[in-house]
């Protein structure tokens, strides 16, 4: 299959979710060597966003996204590895889901390997969350 | 699914896309499944599917049209009519009154 008909996913873990980032949206991930910079904005913590409880010692890694005018950081418990698929395993989000997964930036559904994970666009969630905290 | 009701189970691959899972009997109340269900039964309106676990494994019934019953007064409106068996009454679910209820709940959680 040619390559055009794939698109490669990083993988990363928040509480009980396993989500995926189009490589083609990430600036760096950063694990947990994380650069301290007065560009970066954030951190934008995806538990908090997903509603997912915080955990006193819960691992955190960051990966760095460039949004329309600022690079964001945005913590998740683990980046766990990259994955390549073919585009029939992307889907759209159950359109019955839409009014709980449209703001919260998932876009589709990612069949991976070893089981389902939510595709996250992470540059508007960026400027949703940064609108957020600013107001 | 992140954000959603405790009624909304999660999402399953199933034949080429994905569906939303159902857990009806929190939904409607009644307690939950846990992890007790037993099959899971795919609703179809209009090329939107939809999953409902349920807690045994399917059956199923040829229902006459003279046995058919008027609509359950239930506050929740799902129900298209019903039918009499062993002096239970089973209401008969309308796929089409589920999805509205379930697009109404999620929208007001949104």
């Amino acid at each position: 299959m040619a390559k055009s008909e794939q698109a490669q996913f990083m993988c990363a873990r928040v509480g009980p979710y396993q989500l995926v980032f189009d490589l083609r949206t990430l600036l760096s991930i950063e694990g947990r060597a994380v650069v301290e910079h007065e560009a970066i904005r954030g951190p934008i913590h995806l538990r908090d966003w997903l509603g997912v409880p915080q955990e006193e010692n819960a691992p955190e890694e960051s990966l760095l996204i460039l949004g329309e005018s600022a690079v964001y950081r945005f913590i998740v418990d683990r980046i766990e590895r990259l994955e390549r698929h073919d585009l029939p395993r992307i889907h759209a989000i159950p359109e019955v889901l839409r009014a709980v997964a449209d703001p919260l930036f998932l876009r589709g559904v990612v069949e991976l390997d070893d089981g389902l994970a939510f595709l996250v666009d992470p540059k508007p969630l960026a400027l949703a969350t940064h609108i957020e905290s600013a107001s | 699914m992140p954000r959603a009701p405790d009624f909304v189970r999660g999402i399953a691959s199933l034949r080429g896309g994905v569906v939303c899972v159902l857990d009806l009997a929190r939904m409607l109340g009644h307690g939950g499944l846990d992890d007790e269900w037993k099959s899971l039964l795919v609703v179809s309106v209009a090329n939107r599917r939809l999953g409902i676990l349920s807690d045994t494994l399917p059956d199923f019934e040829r229902v006459e049209a003279e046995e058919l019953l008027g609509v359950p007064n239930t506050d929740l409106e799902l129900y298209s009519g019903a039918v009499e068996r062993d002096g239970h009454l089973i209401g008969l679910l309308d796929p089409r009154k589920l999805f509205n209820h379930l697009e109404a709940r999620l929208l007001d959680r949104a």
